[in-house]
């Protein structure tokens, strides 16, 4: 449905015919308070299928430094060289490894999609496999309810085909409302940009127009929700549309350079192609820190690959196996199939190209400055997480959760720690108040996921 | 829930004894449905049945010219017109408004665009014009005729237009905003059922929501002008005229397309196109192969549906559509292109879907067959019945035997853990077809050992069925009437747009048992949904 061209004649003017972010000027103060200080800017990434660490008796760690403690460029990327998280090296100082989180529920028989649907919600889930969902909301919809104005939902986005076995399960609105998450990143930056551009005349003209239509619709959304004998999904269905329409257009002030458009337009036809799946990855993270740079949108969740990452990957110049199969160690889904040699390290391999994909999202918040003066990223929470711990074991213990962004300062970043073996809504409850969500109290925030799981928060993560 | 999984045994209901006046005598029995399920009365569009509708309502041969991608939806229920799927977001607003207003430009910036939604006999007088131009495209759009008070506030919007496009006449500027209008209107972005009672009970719905319940069935798109016709002329008040219009609607091209989605969805298709196989092996494999057998798997189902066939052909036709490549692959001889055209195949080797090369090339690994994911989709897809979710597995299985047999029974079959699922449910159905390999092609030999593909299947109800092959297995499920409830259930979810509740249940057990006794094509099933009350008829909220 893209028509390239199209799009592209409008980039050198006033795009004319196109969407209204209406989120900028939310600095401005129309953001729901969020305690005080500057924004934070969360982000939350995704891999599948667990990371290549230690299986005892069978395989060696590859993905964590050897030791906890402070964390250096030096200690990253010479005394653990090879492991995967080395790849981060350069962002040592902005680096915080948390080692010891677990999902509190078991699976519902599937691995995958007990984890992919834990994992940012702290929820039970419920069905089975493919028919599974999450019991709660996830933490980047509670973010963005309390950090983005009014009709700013979280960016949900994903790098990966749309129909699969549990295609995607990242972003829920609340129980069982899972999200959809856009996978073309150039209709992804063609709603961001909205009116870029344009001038304040024309930009003043459009909402008049807009506002006319709006009306109308207004008034015939009021005219249905007054029906009677409205059933309780009618009438939220058509309250949710009532609520999302807004008159005020607001000109986003960034934009990426045409080069860069052209290449989310060149491969908007193959987003979901197994070839593209990091690089559609790596657009996506783009869009979040232009988003983020504008003000535009404050949390964002980025999944790679769909539930149990079907991808093929190249390592080492060669098109692999099914990452999932790479996962299992052997040529197949379930319990059978022939060995495939070196699975660890192929394994390995696949972490390596997640975190030199992270690191490309870090490279990305490091290019813009903050208002504070130092970088995005210092004012970012950017979290690279795993839906399952390791391979074969599609363990839930020992999640890798790899942090970047000092949150403006309240994480205490360059450090590898132990949390402890402790359930993970304490490790997300920490990133909701280095977002600036605390307690009435100012204390740090403590409740989000299943109310079974033990409050908490990881005190060791703070500043 | 992501996808509906009914408990096999309510698939076989007993059928329901009695029958109301209204069901007329020759195709009889269509049950009393005393009860219906409730339904949504605002069901959106999908965004392909927006861009359907868009392409129909202004004629047009396609919608390439517009740029706009709408916002996905979550993967929630079987398929994507599953009112589950169909929440609204302030990014779904943000699509809608930007592609209405793109439609209305592009529209408008053709006088013949322009010209084929607008009246021949507009008045010259700009008022009298927009009042013309309301009166005739806005019903349509609205799938319905306007209601008090539209026309007007409609009229308003026209009037205003030129102030909001100066550079064009005042005409194409009315229009132009009132394309903008119409297509953010949930009168145009949901399927609204705005009958009412005031009583608690069961709510007719008037023609034309029947008339857009059957073009979003059969054609994923609004009526066209004769099926408004037929519901202004009171045609579709009546069972049999439902029924009437219905079967004529089968002859429409898009209704093949309509059931070609509803089987790439029911049956995952669609993963046929992108696979991948050994190259050691398989040097002359191409990702085009795949995407021949899904177009292959498509026009042989649709063939079935629309040619008059039923659910038993589904299982044991050897009718099939082949280019060169599948020719091949199937062991056929002569001179085949790139086109398709129709075969019989071998039917000592195929037998129905699934003897067909993409259903067994997408269930197999790069170099195997796969017989654990072969019986497992046949289990889900065919027969209905729930499979508990893979278990977390123990570390480093290492599978012992020579053939591809014996080492999925070293793992899975029985005296192994995988006893319970795998050695009667699972493992039978895919051994059954150890005689196609990882590309569907057919062999003799596994392993440097004959094929052993005999084994024993039960059903839920302890019923047995043995068979010595696919062809075998497949002329047995082709007569289970769990396997015809299975298509059936999906069938009236797809048209329903819905998960189904318990009185659905019983509609399926009816038609599936009817379909085995009697041998009903899947039109006479499909026909015999439209003209059910779950498909005429909505509940009053209240009523249940």
């Amino acid at each position: 449905m893209i028509n390239r061209r199209r799009f592209l004649a409008g980039l050198g003017g006033a795009m004319v015919a196109l969407p209204a972010l209406e989120s900028v000027k939310f600095l401005g103060g129309r953001a729901r308070a969020a305690g005080s200080g500057k924004p934070v800017y969360s982000v939350f990434i995704r891999q599948g299928n667990g990371c290549q660490q230690e299986i005892p008796n069978a395989e060696p760690d590859r993905f964590w430094p050897a030791q906890l403690g402070a964390l250096t460029t030096d200690i990253l990327a010479n005394d653990n060289a090879g492991q995967a998280v080395a790849e981060l090296a350069d962002y040592a100082s902005s680096l915080l490894l948390v080692r010891g989180t677990r999902f509190g529920f078991n699976a519902a028989g599937c691995g995958h999609s007990g984890g992919l649907n834990q994992c940012l919600t702290a929820a039970k889930v419920t069905g089975d496999g493919q028919t599974s969902l999450a019991g709660g909301e996830s933490i980047d919809w509670f973010l963005g309810q309390r950090v983005n104005p009014v009709g700013v939902e979280p960016l949900a986005l994903m790098s990966g085909p749309q129909s699969a076995y549990i295609a995607h399960g990242l972003s829920y609105s609340g129980p069982q409302q899972l999200r959809g998450a856009a996978n073309n990143p150039f209709a992804v930056y063609q709603d961001l940009v909205g009116l870029t551009g344009a001038s304040q005349e024309l930009l003043e003209a459009i909402a008049l127009r807009r506002k006319s239509v709006n009306d109308l619709v207004r008034g015939e959304m009021q005219d249905l929700l007054g029906k009677s004998y409205l059933s309780a999904a009618d009438k939220a269905r058509l309250q949710t549309h009532f609520d999302v329409i807004r008159d005020i257009e607001v000109n986003m002030s960034c934009q990426l350079t045409d080069s860069e458009v052209m290449a989310l337009q060149d491969i908007s036809g193959a987003a979901e192609d197994n070839g593209n799946r990091m690089a559609v990855a790596e657009m996506m993270m783009d869009l979040i820190a232009l988003a983020f740079s504008c003000d535009a949108n404050r949390v964002a969740t980025l999944q790679i690959g769909t539930g149990n990452d079907q991808t093929r990957y190249t390592i080492d110049g060669v098109l692999q196996n099914t990452y999932h199969r790479i996962s299992h160690r052997i040529d197949g889904d379930g319990s059978e199939g022939a060995p495939i040699e070196n699975a660890d390290l192929l394994h390995h391999g696949v972490d390596v190209l997640h975190a030199k994909t992270f690191k490309h999202l870090l490279d990305r918040l490091s290019l813009y400055t903050s208002p504070s003066g130092g970088t995005l990223l210092d004012d970012s929470v950017a979290l690279w997480t795993n839906d399952l711990a390791s391979g074969p074991p599609h363990s839930f213990s020992n999640i890798p959760q790899v942090v970047a962004g000092k949150a403006g300062g309240y994480l205490k970043t360059g450090q590898y720690i132990d949390a402890g073996n402790v359930t993970h809504n304490k490790f997300l409850n920490t990133l909701i108040s280095a977002a600036g969500v605390c307690k009435p109290d100012g204390s740090p925030y403590d409740s989000f996921g299943d109310p079974e799981l033990a409050p908490g928060f990881i005190a060791e993560m703070i500043a | 829930m992501r996808r509906l999984t009914w408990i096999a045994s309510l698939c076989v209901l007993a059928p329901i004894a009695a029958c109301n006046g209204e069901v007329t005598g020759g195709r009889g029995q269509a049950g009393d449905e005393s009860t219906i399920a409730d339904s949504a009365r605002f069901p959106r569009l999908t965004n392909s049945q927006w861009q359907s509708t868009v392409r129909d309502l202004f004629y047009l041969d396609d919608v390439a010219a517009i740029s706009t991608e709408l916002q996905p939806d979550p993967p929630l229920g079987r398929f994507d017109n599953n009112i589950a799927r169909l929440a609204f977001s302030a990014a779904h607003w943000r699509g809608f408004q930007r592609a209405a207003e793109e439609v209305a430009e592009f529209i408008t910036s053709s006088p013949a665009l322009v010209a084929a939604i607008s009246p021949s006999d507009e008045p010259a007088e700009l008022e009298a014009a927009g009042r013309a131009f309301i009166e005739h495209f806005a019903p349509r759009a609205f799938r319905r005729p306007l209601q008090a008070g539209e026309l007007d506030s409609y009229l308003a919007i026209f009037l205003e237009g030129a102030s909001h496009y100066p550079g064009t006449s005042e005409s194409d500027a009315g229009k132009r905003l009132v394309i903008e209008a119409l297509l953010q209107s949930p009168h145009f972005l949901y399927r609204v059922e705005d009958s009412e009672s005031a009583k608690p009970g069961l709510v007719s719905l008037d023609g034309f929501e029947v008339a857009s319940r059957l073009s979003y069935a059969f054609w994923n798109s609004m009526p066209s002008d004769e099926l408004f016709a037929a519901a202004s002329d009171g045609s579709l008040d009546t069972q049999d005229g439902v029924r009437e219009w219905a079967a004529t609607m089968f002859e429409d091209p898009r209704t093949e397309k309509q059931f070609d989605s509803f089987h790439v969805q029911a049956f995952q298709l669609d993963e046929y196109a992108d696979l991948d196989k050994s190259a050691e092996l398989f040097p002359n494999w191409r990702r085009e192969i795949g995407e021949a057998m899904l177009r292959e798997s498509e026009m042989f189902l649709s063939s079935e549906v629309l040619g008059g066939g039923g659910i038993k052909e589904l299982l044991t036709s050897t009718k099939s559509f082949v280019n060169a490549d599948l020719a091949a692959l199937y062991g056929l001889e002569g001179d085949f292109g790139s086109d398709f055209v129709e075969v019989e195949l071998d039917p000592t080797q195929r037998s129905g879907m699934l003897t067909r090369l993409g259903f067994l090339t997408r269930n197999a690994t790069l170099t195997q067959s796969d017989p654990i994911h072969r019986g497992v989709f046949v289990n889900l897809n065919l027969i209905c019945r729930p499979l508990s979710a893979v278990p977390n597995l123990p570390d480093n299985l290492m599978p012992v035997g020579d053939t591809n047999r014996e080492r999925v029974n070293s793992l899975t079959g029985p005296g192994t853990c995988g006893e319970g699922c795998h050695a009667t449910l699972i493992n039978p159905i895919g051994f059954s077809l150890e005689h196609y390999d990882a590309l569907g092609q057919y062999r003799e030999e596994e392993g440097g050992q004959p094929v052993n593909s005999a084994d024993v299947y039960t059903f839920e109800s302890g019923e047995q069925l043995a068979f010595d092959d696919a062809i075998g297995l497949s002329a047995q499920l082709a007569s289970s009437v769990e396997v015809h409830a299975c298509y059936i259930q999906q069938l009236l979810e797809y048209l329903l747009g819905r998960d189904l509740e318990a009185q659905d249940m019983e509609l399926v057990a009816q038609y599936a048992q009817e379909s085995v006794d009697q041998g009903l094509s899947i039109r006479e099933i499909i026909l015999r949904v439209v003209e059910s009350k779950s498909f005429r008829y909505r509940v009053a909220q209240g009523a249940n």
